[in-house]
């Protein structure tokens, strides 16, 4: 571990940290000497209360979001070395411009400096941040001895999308926001980074058929999206014969269409099936399941796997939706991605003849400024379009990524936080003007509330709704549903308390999101949605617990 | 049982893996390194102070029923609650005779009584049904009983500064509250409405503490009783919650006890079952009782006088805190004299003062306590060993070492028999000559209670008895005093001094001048109240 001043400090007498124990309020639990990274805290026996050794101390404070009595205080700056820059690219081309935005760390030297920030947390509060638990401390500790097999090996324990995780996760509320840095007031360790650097220098290990007793099971998945990918690569590692039904015309479904090249590269996207069919894994595309063929499929295989993901638009109540030019995010992504591969712009997606909605600098409306907004917003602006995006959250606590806000800008596009459209109006059936309200919205639980008196107009050429999505459960519906495992609300599971990721406030890094809180709450959505179940038929991903990250 | 999280991966979860109810399973497990734990010398530190595993009563069935039931300590406050809300309000709008007002009467001639008693007997058993901090416990928690997970109030932490004073804040108030209760005479009783507003004041400021700082802050640090019961309470036979297999406690790594867990609350006292060796700070609130996902934890009987004799660790501040409280009893002693009343009067007219002049009132009780500090002083000057070093201690007023310490400490805590049996003592005037009044102060809400009638006048005992009961009480409370200084010495001071036997001697012939000089003062006193 390199040690430095972060924010380096003029006054050397302040510059380490101190750390002091309360007197009559350590009871001498240990909590905080099992979870001390540098081994700073003891315990004195005779005494029976915790003992620093400040010369050990970097100032993590894991100790204080440990302490269960609150009796410990640690003062100070924290002791790591600056944060390796990730550069991004410069506005690229645009027009047309498929290549990928976010550069990677570009060297060995880079990530070796990175890796040497990490403490290795004995309770590493990144990894319950991380949706698909990660081994975090795991994979940097091997990347920081250049161990990329061992690398690979701990994350496969976990993942097998670690190439697209790293590149499209929102780590500043997962991983990143978690970090022990991070909780503590500092920058994180650049745990996406390191993780996509791995699988850049050495590539994702295809599948390894194992040959055994479960050879002879032959498993149906409904869906090739993340969910889907996971499980086929599961299941055929375990020796299973798998096929897999896709509505779509191409596999990957999220992958494949839903993000676009310049945030996830095709290479990147298709490698997972690239794979997973080199190792026998029969892919259907074009090939629906409705409802009533799961019993048709259970005819046919062992068993049944229904990922079919969460993808129901979300379409707001408000007059005008219905209006010609009017789409959702997912069909204009899927087409925006064959019209930029095909070299060519808006007017390629056009369907209606009305004169100029296609043309150069149209503009795109785009409701919604999360993940799938910035894309939408990002490809129209490679097609050649304006692009405005709404939302009616404020900038403080809306879930946008603060890197893609920033390259959605300086790619020209246009964010309005706290604001709302209340109307669609149409010029000869065709979407034509948005009418839109400011927002106000003081505290992040608490709903924006709409100023009615306040509305402007904009005048628009078409319009895409990205608010997010919803599950569509039919397929499942005819299952009965017991919960996972009993979660009482409320109630913080314990070794997440015990861990101190709920400890503190939310770190200004994660855009004042509580980190904990929403790693939790996906945890306890995982854990306690319906779980849908039949004989012989499972459900995974975001058919299970509704819509949410790749991971 | 192998089940398909959301990433498709399969997890493996044991067969009937135990795990508490309401939570959700613990998906990180192979990230997490944690530390080894300490326990060289975990078994000599608490040896000594470790109840033995037949003393647990929570090992009876409906016994841990009980405890495990969270309305269980609210129908212990709930009566407590009615009596004195009820004392606040006939105080202020009852009759103004004070032995016939059902708030006074109760208050002063029983329940004072009982509080004693209670301490001597059990430790903070007051503790787990107090009005005042059940009250500011039920607003901080926003329930009366049910664990709720957002709390009232600001949250915050007693400052260091004042933290590091332990129990001797508490001291201080209870001072404060004596030298009101003299002032006004309220315990007395005198007006009615006195004891309501000293009820008031105590409900208003715990309520206040509750608000602005995290858990019993106030119980631990504040309210005037709990030194008192605190110290006065290490005679009590019940050692509190404490764990039952140290082992499972330090290498849990969850702590819920401290922290809470769905049923329980962690430890409002800041008292850690695994590390608690008296009955000090256990208020019997049973939180982690019901919080600890190990069943660990049970509730211990021990034999009298153990946490007076047992602490390998003892308090600085609880040593002044029996130096103290033994000020002020021996103050309120000296007050019932007629001597005193001679000299008080004169010391009032010549330097222009009303009783109880602060004077004396500081005075007697600082000199009191400066007499057992420099008793303490004494005898560790004359039979101190040079030669033996005492190992240095934390940075803070409770940790500090010193040979000072090292004699005065062991010295004060063997005193707390006859401390204790002196404040009970002092309570019996009252309850022998008045509680028969409870019954016409009853009758008194339906115009029925007179002072004419027969049980107002009648005593249970009358002066000389009482007088006898006062100074056997004493007696019995300094051959206790004797005993726990006899061994106390035996084990903290002889090895660090030149003269072992004569230590012992002196630690035990404290005792005795103290016990001697609190019984005369009761035969003087004729059961003056
Ligand atoms: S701040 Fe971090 S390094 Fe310092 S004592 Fe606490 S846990 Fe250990
Ligand atoms: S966690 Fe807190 S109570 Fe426990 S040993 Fe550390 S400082 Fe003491
Ligand atoms: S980038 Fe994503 S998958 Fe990787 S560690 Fe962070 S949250 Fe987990
Ligand atoms: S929390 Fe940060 S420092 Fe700790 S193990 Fe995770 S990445 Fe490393
Ligand atoms: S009493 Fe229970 S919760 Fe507390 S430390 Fe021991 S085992 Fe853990």
């Amino acid at each position: 571990m390199t040690l430095a001043l972060n924010p380096p400090v003029a006054d050397l007498a302040r510059a380490t940290p101190s750390v002091t124990v309360l007197v009559d309020r350590c009871a001498g639990c240990q909590e905080c000497v099992v979870r001390c990274p540098t081994d700073a805290l003891d315990l004195d026996v005779a005494r029976w209360v915790a003992v620093a050794d400040q010369t050990r101390c970097v100032g993590c404070r894991q100790c204080v979001r440990t302490c269960p009595f609150s009796a410990i205080v640690v003062e100070g700056p924290a002791l790591v070395s600056e944060r390796t820059p990730v550069h991004f690219a410069e506005p690229p081309r645009l027009r047309g411009d498929l290549s990928e935005t976010r550069r990677g760390l570009s060297s060995w030297d880079e990530a070796l400096a990175e890796a040497s920030r990490c403490l290795e947390c004995p309770d590493p509060t990144c990894v319950r941040g991380c949706p698909t638990h990660n081994d975090i401390p795991g994979f940097i500790r091997a990347v920081a001895a250049r161990d990329l097999a061992e690398a690979h090996r701990i994350l496969r324990r976990t993942t097998v999308l670690p190439d697209v995780c790293s590149r499209v996760c929102d780590q500043a509320v997962q991983c990143e926001g978690s970090c022990s840095w991070s909780l503590a007031g500092g920058t994180a360790v650049a745990i996406g980074a390191l993780e996509r650097f791995i699988t850049e220098q050495m590539p994702v290990p295809a599948p390894v058929r194992a040959a055994g007793p479960k050879a002879d099971l032959d498993v149906g998945i409904v869906g090739s999206g993340p969910a889907g990918i996971a499980a086929a690569w599961e299941l055929a590692e375990a020796g299973a014969r798998v096929t897999v039904y896709e509505k779509a015309s191409m596999p990957g479904g999220l992958l494949g269409w839903g993000i676009p090249d310049f945030t996830l590269p095709s290479e990147v996207a298709d490698r997972p099936w690239a794979q997973l069919r080199d190792a026998g894994v029969e892919l259907r595309c074009d090939a629906p399941v409705a409802p009533d063929d799961v019993e048709r499929l259970l005819a046919s295989h062992d068993a049944v796997v229904l990922a079919h993901g969460a993808g129901v638009p979300i379409t707001p109540p408000v007059p005008g939706v219905d209006l010609e030019g009017v789409e959702d995010a997912s069909s204009f992504l899927e087409r925006s991605h064959r019209a930029l591969l095909a070299g060519s712009g808006l007017a390629e997606l056009e369907t209606s003849r009305v004169a100029g909605a296609g043309q150069e600098g149209a503009v795109v409306l785009v409701l919604g400024a999360g993940n799938t907004a910035m894309d939408v917003a990002r490809s129209a602006r490679r097609l050649g379009a304006r692009a405005v995006c709404i939302d009616w959250m404020d900038p403080r606590f809306a879930p946008v990524r603060p890197d893609e806000l920033d390259e959605a800008r300086a790619e020209g596009v246009e964010v309005r936080f706290n604001s709302t459209v209340v109307g669609l109006e149409g010029a000869d059936g065709r979407v034509a003007v948005a009418r839109i309200a400011a927002t106000r919205q003081e505290r992040a639980d608490r709903r924006p509330e709409v100023l009615e008196s306040d509305i402007v107009t904009l005048a628009i050429d078409r319009v895409v709704l990205a608010m997010g999505y919803r599950l569509d459960r039919s397929l499942a519906r005819d299952l009965r549903e017991v919960p996972f495992a009993k979660v009482v609300d409320e109630y913080p599971d314990r070794r997440w308390l015990a861990s101190g990721i709920l400890a503190n406030p939310a770190p200004r890094f994660a855009r004042h999101q509580p980190v904990g809180r929403l790693a939790l709450a996906r945890e306890s959505a995982r854990q306690s949605a319906a779980f849908p179940r039949a004989a012989r038929v499972w459900v995974a991903g975001d058919a299970l617990v509704g819509p949410s990250t790749v991971v | 049982m192998t089940t398909l999280t959301e990433a498709g991966t399969a997890v493996d979860e044991p067969a009937g893996a135990a795990r508490p109810a309401g939570t959700t399973r613990d998906p990180v497990v192979t990230a997490v390194h944690l530390r080894p734990v300490r326990r060289h010398g975990m078994e000599e530190r608490f040896a000594p102070t470790d109840p033995a595993p037949g003393w647990d009563v929570a090992r009876h069935p409906k016994v841990a029923r009980l405890l495990r039931n969270r309305r269980f300590q609210f129908l212990l406050i709930l009566p407590n609650q009615i009596v004195f809300w009820a004392v606040i309000l006939l105080g202020l709008l009852g009759t103004v005779v004070p032995g016939l007002n059902f708030g006074t009467a109760i208050t002063w001639y029983l329940w004072f009584c009982l509080v004693f008693v209670m301490m001597v007997v059990v430790g903070r058993a007051w503790c787990a049904m107090c009005p005042f901090g059940g009250f500011g416990e039920w607003v901080q928690r926003r329930a009366l009983w049910q664990r709720t997970q957002k709390v009232l109030g600001l949250g915050r932490k007693l400052p260091e500064p004042v933290a590091q004073y332990g129990f001797l804040l508490s001291v201080g108030s209870f001072l404060v509250l004596t030298w009101i209760e003299e002032t006004f005479n309220i315990a007395g009783p005198g007006a009615p409405h006195a004891t309501s507003w000293m009820v008031v004041g105590i409900v208003a400021s715990a309520l206040v503490f509750f608000l602005a700082f995290e858990r019993r802050t106030f119980c631990r640090y504040v309210c005037p009783l709990s030194a008192l019961i605190g110290t006065v309470g290490a005679m009590g036979s019940v050692a509190g919650f404490r764990t039952r297999d140290r082992d499972v406690c330090v290498a849990c790594e969850t702590k819920e006890c401290m922290r809470g867990s769905s049923s329980g609350y962690g430890c409002p006292w800041y008292t850690w079952p695994g590390s608690a060796d008296s009955n000090l700070a256990c208020g019997l609130c049973t939180e982690c009782y019901k919080s600890c996902p190990s069943d660990n934890i049970g509730l211990f009987l021990q034999k009298p006088m153990t946490s007076v004799v047992a602490p390998t660790r003892r308090r600085f501040d609880v040593a002044w805190a029996v130096a103290v409280l033994w000020g002020l009893v021996i103050y309120q002693q000296l007050n019932a004299t007629s001597v005193y009343g001679t000299v008080d009067n004169w010391l009032n007219t010549t330097l222009h003062l009303r009783y109880p002049d602060p004077v004396d009132y500081v005075g007697i009780i600082g000199l009191v306590a400066l007499v057992m500090g420099g008793a303490a002083w004494v005898v560790q000057h004359a039979l101190a060993r040079r030669d033996v070093v005492i190992p240095s201690g934390g940075t803070n007023y409770l940790e500090r070492t010193s040979r000072f310490r090292a004699f005065f400490v062991p010295l004060m805590y063997g005193l707390i028999p006859v401390v204790g049996a002196d404040y009970f003592a002092r309570q019996l005037p009252k309850f022998f000559q008045h509680v028969p009044r409870l019954v016409p102060s009853v009758g008194a809400w339906f115009g029925a209670g007179s002072t004419h009638s027969t049980l107002y006048r009648y005593h249970l005992l009358a002066d000389p008895r009482i007088v006898l009961v006062q100074v056997l009480v004493i007696a019995l409370g300094t051959l206790g005093a004797v005993s726990t200084s006899w061994k106390i010495s035996g084990r903290d001071l002889a090895g660090i001094s030149s003269r072992p036997l004569a230590v012992r001697l002196v630690a035990v012939g404290l005792a005795l001048a103290c016990g001697v000089s609190a019984g005369v003062l009761y035969v003087v006193m004729h059961a003056a109240p």
